[in-house]
């Protein structure tokens, strides 16, 4: 469903992605590990459409409507109608929305784009109550400002509600488990187990290999220095948990 | 000999002295007035029928909800009025020709407050409207007596270059409660609205007063509003401004005796070339009382806001608590806020807090809101919209913070859903 190929991209004239290639399929798990500064979450922004980057050479293909399209020329909001999701390393605070307000009004919009039918307040309120069980949240969450006095966990939980709601094609989650004890990062883990199927994707950008206790990858990249350069299973990520990344730089 | 006499030679006669405000003056520095001073007004009342069919612009406002009193071109409307006296409140519509008693009580009854105030503002538009205000609303708030329901003053222009001398005074007795809305509308035509709005709050009495303003893209809007507190009263205000090319509303509020509180706040929504002006004055006069002010305002296009606060602490007012903030959406780089605290303090033991802000939209913010697949446009209304929330929020009667919700959505929709 997604294709990264010889992908370059730069932020203040800065390189950053240095020719990157990465294929994700439908119901797979991958997992991307690195040292700092190598890139990934600048990797997870370009897929979302974050206009700080911009991209130089290369291409990112994804599967819309069972036809390869490339991103690179699609708005964030196009993208995120299309199933892209990203699950931010630090969650951003609206004050003067409410959560609720920014979950339906996201919802809708994602509904209009694929003429699904949208729902009315008290039919979302109770969508969303469902959900909002995956993740252990409280009701008065919801008419709070966005992420505004959240704890760290809270925004991670509050993100993954949101990805619960969206239901995306392919989240990228960036570095969710920085941040959370260990009850908060199974709760976040076990929100992304249940969502997980077989027709979508997920990519986990993740520093430890902590959270794969949790979440089970198929597939394990190192990225550095802006390229992937190594690629493995479940059991890299022990090795470099145990050895660190400097065996393969 | 009428009982308004005395305020009508005071009026002419300070205006015949100091005629239309200068950039001069530093009240006036950042407000020019000279459209007013330069065109050939004619009084509305005159005019009495509309200059096109309005009733498609009082539908938004004559909301069943509310109890109203319709004025067009400032003349009452009966057919449109539904507001009557009853055991809570007397309403009258008066004549400056035709005296009544309950005219003569809070003639009197102001006179009294006024004289309590070590110097009041002096200002010109008041004073002409003093010199040629024909008629107005009495409105009294019987002690310890609730307006059921909001009562809506409205006032709507519509004519070739009219002015209208809009006069509210209301008296609240003790412990009486009301939530009173002004609300300011024209059509496209150029209109000038001076108004004139004084209100006394009785001992624990509670007020709340919104004075909505959204006139039209060639209308002038100008209005003084005094409000007295006495001893445990409470007010809540909110001056509301969407709508005039150019407007100013000078906001006096006296704390007359212990323990008085005031929450002050303003929202402003501006677009294309218009100008909006908020001086407050908040006046201390004795201890133990509190207030605060919020006026925001969102900026579009090349609009302009003004926001002077003035915060005045006298010697005695030992205790004083005041805040003041003010902050400043811009839209576009062209658009422009002035703000200007003023706090003038004589006690030695207080607390007063000023701060303002001028900002843009965050970029963060609105990445966040399409990342999750929200548009550009509907992420900068609902980030827009959600910058002044909190301040809309604050109204305390719900048909009226429903009201104005829906009609700031609304405003906001027009605005930007013609531009391209």
């Amino acid at each position: 469903m997604l294709e990264i190929k010889n992908l370059k991209a730069k932020i203040d004239e800065k390189e950053v992605l240095k020719g990157l290639n990465l294929k994700v399929n439908a119901g797979e798990v991958h997992a991307i590990m690195g040292p700092n500064g190598s890139g990934k979450s600048t990797l997870s922004k370009v897929l979302a459409g974050h206009p700080s980057y911009e991209v130089t050479e290369g291409d990112v293909l994804y599967e819309i409507n069972f036809e390869m399209k490339s991103l690179l020329d699609m708005e964030p909001d196009e993208r995120a109608k299309e199933g892209i999701f990203l699950a931010f390393q630090y969650p951003i605070e609206v004050p003067g929305v409410s959560n609720f307000n920014f979950l339906h009004t996201s919802f809708n919009a994602i509904c209009r784009h694929h003429g699904t039918e949208e729902l009315s307040e008290n039919d979302f309120r109770e969508f969303l109550h469902q959900k909002m069980k995956l993740v252990q949240m409280r009701e008065d969450f919801l008419e709070r400002s966005v992420n505004v006095g959240f704890s760290g966990g809270e925004k991670k939980r509050n993100e993954i509600l949101q990805m619960a709601v969206l239901s995306p094609r392919l989240a990228l989650l960036d570095e969710t488990d920085s941040g959370l004890d260990i009850d908060a990062l199974r709760i976040v883990a076990e929100g992304v187990n249940k969502l997980k199927n077989k027709t979508n994707a997920v990519v986990l950008i993740t520093h430890y290999q902590r959270l794969l206790d949790y979440i089970k990858p198929d597939f394990v990249h190192v990225l550095a220095d802006g390229k992937i350069i190594e690629t493995g299973d479940a059991s890299l990520a022990h090795k470099l948990e145990k050895q660190g990344y400097d065996w393969l730089l | 000999m009428s009982i308004w006499k005395t305020i009508q030679q005071n009026g002419k006669s300070y205006f015949a002295k100091h005629g239309f405000p200068t950039k001069q003056l530093e009240e006036w520095k950042y407000t020019s007035v000279k459209v007013l001073q330069e065109t050939e007004w004619t009084p509305a009342i005159q005019q009495k029928k509309p200059a096109a069919p309005v009733e498609g612009l009082l539908k938004t406002y004559l909301n069943s909800a509310f109890d109203h009193l319709v004025f067009i071109n400032g003349q009452y409307s009966a057919p449109l009025s539904t507001l009557k006296s009853s055991d809570a409140i007397e309403v009258q519509v008066f004549d400056t020709m035709m005296p009544t008693a309950l005219a003569e009580d809070i003639v009197v009854n102001f006179a009294k407050q006024r004289q309590k105030v070590g110097g009041i503002r002096q200002d010109s538009f008041e004073a002409l409207n003093s010199s040629e205000f024909k008629a107005g609303v009495l409105l009294k708030i019987k002690k310890a007596k609730r307006a059921l329901r909001p009562i809506q003053i409205l006032h709507l222009l519509s004519g070739d270059k009219v002015v209208s001398y809009p006069r509210l005074q209301v008296v609240l007795e003790d412990q009486a409660e009301v939530s009173l809305l002004e609300t300011y509308i024209s059509d496209q035509t150029q209109t000038w609205s001076n108004s004139v709005t004084e209100i006394s709050v009785g001992r624990g009495a509670h007020l709340e007063i919104v004075r909505l303003q959204n006139e039209g893209a060639l209308a002038s809007n100008i209005g003084s509003s005094r409000i007295y507190l006495s001893k445990d009263s409470q007010l809540y205000s909110l001056s509301y401004t969407t709508g005039a090319r150019l407007s100013r509303h000078n906001l006096d509020v006296h704390c007359l005796e212990e323990n008085a509180s005031a929450q002050v706040n303003g929202v402003s929504m501006l677009s294309q070339s218009q100008h909006s002006d908020h001086h407050t004055w908040i006046d201390h006069a004795v201890g133990h009382c509190t207030t605060s002010q919020l006026y925001k305002s969102i900026l579009d296009d090349s609009s302009r806001s003004v926001f002077n606060g003035r915060v005045l602490i006298r010697q005695d007012a030992q205790k004083a608590f005041s805040e003041q903030l003010n902050k400043n959406l811009l839209l576009t780089t062209q658009a422009e806020a002035d703000s200007k605290p003023e706090l003038q303090i004589y006690a030695d033991d207080v607390k007063a807090t000023h701060g303002s802000t001028v900002g843009q939209l965050n970029p963060d913010e609105i990445f966040y809101f399409l990342s999750r697949g929200i548009s550009r446009e509907k992420a900068l209304e609902i980030l827009s919209l959600g910058f002044v929330n909190d301040v809309v929020a604050q109204v305390r009667n719900p048909l009226v913070r429903e009201f104005l919700e829906k009609h700031l959505a609304s405003t906001y929709q027009n605005l930007r859903g013609t531009k391209v």
